[in-house]
């Protein structure tokens, strides 16, 4: 089949990708060149050796973006939440250019019925018709996700285009699939809905920690028992430093903004307010023990991504704490595995910060070390080493990762988030 | 030779016997030209003076008055930092705090533009610190209320401009509210402090001395405040809540605010000129640093008028040369401020400061008792308001009252920002309908009715209330720059004919002597008991007995 895909960031290249490799032609509007120099940053693991060997074997080709393949047999919008009006001319320049069937895929959330808006554009017409399958990418493994999401939904009133994409479905992912059929409006709300119910797990349990921390409760143990209720299982109940990306956090200001029309509910902004101020407490803590005189402090930062796996920093809470380290004259000393090179382009004119290449150099000569994203190399390190370089052995685990005792054995003063400090 | 003895006075003195004879009503009938010839423009402002009992040769004479006074070396001497407050011998220079930064201003043989926006960029950094939220309390967390303690001059120019600019959005990147507190007893305080959040309160300690009693007692009671629900120690309070704004640097210091927090003026700017200087440290918070310069820009744009422009087509040397004919030729001794705008409540309030502590004085700058009237009594309400209040004496009372009608022509209509809105639009529109039909009343009276018909007697408008209607194209803060600064440079054109010092306050001294001698009666010292009446021995007889009950 021949895909034009439309969009530059992670779904779009991650679609691309995966449909160019199963043998579709797919137009991309980003070049091998784009690639190169590194214009386009790709913040996921694997994804661009993947594309340039796509664009290697001439099934992925790039186009102009101000002239997209209009005779292919499927649209596939990956835009951002901001982007309707261009989604809409989009569809209203295929509709305006293409006679006969017109099938667009919409990956894309403008809010609660936007993609119906957009069919009305083409008519309402059963074989030009626009389908809402929601992003299934999750950020740091946006390969093994994007093929085999846990269920496949499908936002669309048309059998001509259901039948296509589930068709189409059996040969990308195999046999056996759920997949559930409902409006597209049903598929949004459901897609804004349970990433609601994502962050107010998490916004939950982060009140909850700050809560213990004052009361010399540990909110492991509490987190342990809740989680080993069945009715509530243990996905996202991590207590932390704060949850970002740029997708979940856009969806969520979108539900939140939505429900705020609609049922003068602040639910959802409480769930958000909770977080921004979460991003922080790291910070906070550093403020205290500092009795808020840092003008000249050195802190080291492990983790500037979102999340491990990726190079994203969209609303990552590292970015919160820099900032606030930055603006009371703190030098920031940051490490991570992938996501530096996006902190330089973020920081471009930032004097007081230093990117290291290793988590020793970053933690070297430092007052205070800030754990603030959980990669798995940060787990077991030279502690020994690493608390003899530092001018203080403070430890601020944002995702309570270590031990405290042991931290405390190694010569730390370890706080983490909800537990005891020792 | 005298003021009232000079020949331009005694011109004026006999023109006004033939003007006090004539209504409003005929002097428009008789000049046809009288809306042009007496209207003006200058930038965003409009200013009609035809409804004031004047003619073409009342303006000539009134010049030539302002002439014989020197009034435009007068001019030269404020704008160049000459000692005009000559009782405290030093300069008035509001209008340095204006110029723009490429622009010198040599006073002692020091470029005071360089100091000036020195601090204003040490201000600029503050307010982004707290508009960014990294401007952080006790617990870390960022700073979202702003609570300005001060009084008089150091409390009314932000308080009336924050108002009248309200319609602009805090450009902060988290919600941040700016408080005002000037009341001495605490009620005003003590009310806020119930709503707000320690740790996230910061506190604006704003007086140019330093010492002004209501201030530092308020300041005292919210250090009290925060420490009572903070459990931590004094020192980290004081440096991360507490800003002060003072003439008065060392002050501060003993005060416990760290210098990265101080924000100074100068003794040569008077208290009640000064929300031009890190005074207006709130305004710049609630509306943003680029719009505080665009209110600078504005007040800037009429200090360059005032300085350039021929006698004739000065307005606020009109204003000013309007209200001396007022008072001491038509012997009009009220003033009435009247905006016709919600936003403009605390206008009135700042006018009556900035008029009447100027210019109620009777010492002339030869050390004389003035023999003609000086400054009259201001006050004003909202228009509309006032309409349903005190206008039944402006239409039908017995007093003669200038009435200055302040609105703005646009308003709502920006529907690009959401801040237009048609039905809005139409109540604004409302408004001014109101304004101008009052001006003609009182100028008309029952002239202003086409169908007069049998009218009963008390139902009768006399007219003839003068009145000068000032249009703002818009409120923004340029506008209100370029109106304030009007008002500035009016109140020294007046007194520079009145002969005396507009930049002192001596009347307001003593109180504060004597408040200190009750004060201490009032905690049981009576040691200046003997020199006292006995009115106020009893006041303060009864006041213990009732402490006790």
């Amino acid at each position: 089949m021949k895909i034009t895909i439309y969009g530059n960031n992670m779904s779009a290249m991650g679609v691309a990708a995966v449909l160019a490799r199963s043998g579709n032609v797919v137009y991309l509007p980003i070049s091998s060149h784009d690639l190169d120099s590194r214009r386009i940053s790709v913040t996921e693991p694997g994804l661009r050796g993947l594309l340039q060997s796509q664009f290697d074997s001439g099934r992925l080709r790039s186009y102009d973006p101000n002239h997209p393949p209009s005779d292919s047999d499927i649209h596939w919008l990956n835009l951002e939440s901001q982007s309707y009006d261009q989604a809409a001319a989009i569809v209203a320049n295929i509709a305006s250019l293409k006679e006969g069937p017109i099938l667009f895929i919409n990956q894309s959330i403008f809010g609660i019925g936007s993609t119906s808006r957009l069919n009305a554009i083409l008519g309402n017409d059963d074989q030009r018709t626009v389908v809402y399958i929601p992003d299934s990418l999750r950020g740091g493994q946006a390969l093994e996700t994007l093929m085999k999401p846990d269920q496949l939904v499908i936002g669309s009133d048309s059998q001509w285009a259901i039948a296509r994409i589930t068709a189409m479905a059996r040969v990308l992912m195999g046999p056996n699939q759920r997949i559930r059929i409902m409006s597209s409006q049903e598929a949004e709300f459901a897609t804004l809905a349970l990433n609601g119910m994502l962050a107010m797990r998490l916004s939950y349990i982060n009140e909850l920690a700050n809560l213990a921390d004052s009361m010399e409760i540990d909110i492991e143990t509490v987190r342990d028992t809740i989680a080993g209720d069945n009715r509530i299982g243990k996905h996202f109940l991590n207590p932390g430093c704060g949850f970002g990306g740029e997708k979940f956090s856009d969806h969520l200001l979108l539900f939140s903004d939505f429900l705020k029309e609609k049922r003068r509910s602040s639910l959802l902004r409480t769930v958000i307010d909770i977080n921004e101020q979460q991003k922080e407490t790291l910070f906070r803590k550093l403020w205290r023990h500092f009795q808020g005189n840092l003008k000249g402090c050195k802190v080291a930062i492990w983790g500037a991504s979102y999340k491990p796996g990726s190079a994203d920093i969209h609303n990552a809470p590292s970015l919160a704490t820099i900032d606030a380290c930055m603006a009371q004259g703190v030098e920031v000393r940051v490490h991570d595995p992938l996501a530096l090179q996006n902190l330089a382009e973020y920081y471009r004119h930032a004097e007081n910060l230093v990117l290291c290449s290793t988590p020793e150099q970053a933690a070297d000569g430092a007052d205070a070390l800030l754990l603030v994203t959980e990669w798995p190399e940060y787990g077991m390190r030279d502690f020994n080493r690493i608390v003899s370089n530092m001018r203080r052995p403070l430890l601020l685990d944002g995702r309570n990762v270590y031990d405290p005792g042991e931290m405390k054995d190694y010569g730390f003063h370890y706080h983490g988030i909800g537990r005891k400090a020792v | 030779m005298d003021l009232t003895q000079s020949a331009e006075w005694q011109s004026l003195k006999e023109h006004s016997t033939t003007i006090e004879k004539s209504h409003l009503n005929d002097l428009f009938r008789d000049d046809p030209a009288r809306q042009e010839r007496f209207t003006f423009r200058n930038q965003d402002l409009h200013i009609d003076f035809s409804k004031q009992r004047i003619v073409a040769d009342t303006l000539g004479l009134l010049t030539d008055l302002a002439r014989a006074n020197n009034l435009e070396g007068r001019i030269e001497d404020l704008f160049s930092g000459k000692k005009v407050n000559s009782f405290e011998s030093r300069p008035a220079l509001h209008s340095a705090l204006r110029l723009p930064n490429y622009r010198s201003l040599d006073v002692d043989g020091n470029d005071v533009v360089i100091d000036i926006h020195a601090q204003l960029s040490k201000m600029e950094r503050l307010v982004e610190r707290l508009h960014s939220a990294q401007a952080r309390g006790y617990s870390g967390r960022p700073i979202r209320n702003v609570v300005h303690i001060g009084v008089g001059g150091s409390d009314l120019g932000p308080l009336m401009t924050n108002r009248a600019l309200c319609d602009y959005p805090c450009p902060a990147s988290h919600p941040l509210e700016v408080f005002f507190v000037s009341s001495m007893d605490g009620s005003q305080l003590s009310l806020l402090l119930r709503k707000l959040e320690p740790s996230e309160t910061l506190f604006v300690i704003a007086s140019k001395s330093f010492t002004t009693l209501d201030t530092l007692a308020n300041a005292e009671t919210a250090k009290d405040w925060i420490m009572e629900r903070s459990n931590v120690e004094e020192r980290m309070i004081l440096q991360h809540h507490f800003v002060g704004i003072s003439a008065n640097p060392d002050k501060m210091t003993r005060f416990g605010i760290r210098e990265d927090n101080q924000l100074l003026f100068w003794d040569w700017v008077g208290g009640r000129y000064s929300m031009w200087s890190c005074i207006g440290f709130p305004i710049a918070l609630q509306i943003g640093m680029h719009r505080f310069r665009d209110l600078l820009a504005g007040a800037h744009c009429m200090d360059e008028h005032f300085r350039s422009a021929p006698l004739e087509s000065n307005i606020p040397v009109l204003m000013a040369l309007i209200g001396i004919w007022n008072i001491n030729f038509l012997d009009i001794h009220a003033h009435a401020v009247l905006p016709y705008d919600g936003r403009l409540a605390r206008l009135p309030a700042y006018l009556e400061q900035l008029e009447m502590e100027s210019n109620g004085k009777h010492t002339t700058l030869d050390l004389k008792n003035v023999d003609y009237s000086t400054c009259p009594i201001i006050w004003g309400e909202i228009g509309p308001n006032a309409q349903h209040a005190f206008y039944q004496l402006l239409h039908q009372g017995t007093e003669k009252v200038m009435c200055d009608f302040i609105a703005p022509a646009r308003r709502y209509n920006d529907f690009d920002d959401q801040k237009g809105s048609e039905i809005l639009r139409k109540q604004h529109i409302l408004a001014l309908s109101n304004c101008f039909a009052q001006s003609r009343i009182l100028a008309f009276g029952d002239h202003a009715i086409s169908n007069k018909g049998e009218v009963p007697f008390y139902k009768r408008y006399h007219g003839n209330q003068p009145s000068t209607t000032i249009l703002l194209d818009e409120l923004t803060p340029f506008a209100l720059g370029q109106l304030i600064s009007l008002y500035e440079h009016k109140v020294f054109t007046q007194s520079v004919i009145w002969n005396i010092n507009p930049f002192d306050q001596w009347g307001v001294e003593l109180g504060k002597v004597m408040a200190n001698e009750t004060l201490a009666a009032l905690n049981g010292d009576t040691t200046h008991s003997e020199q006292m009446d006995t009115s106020t021995l009893a006041l303060i007889k009864q006041t213990l007995e009732l402490q006790d009950v």
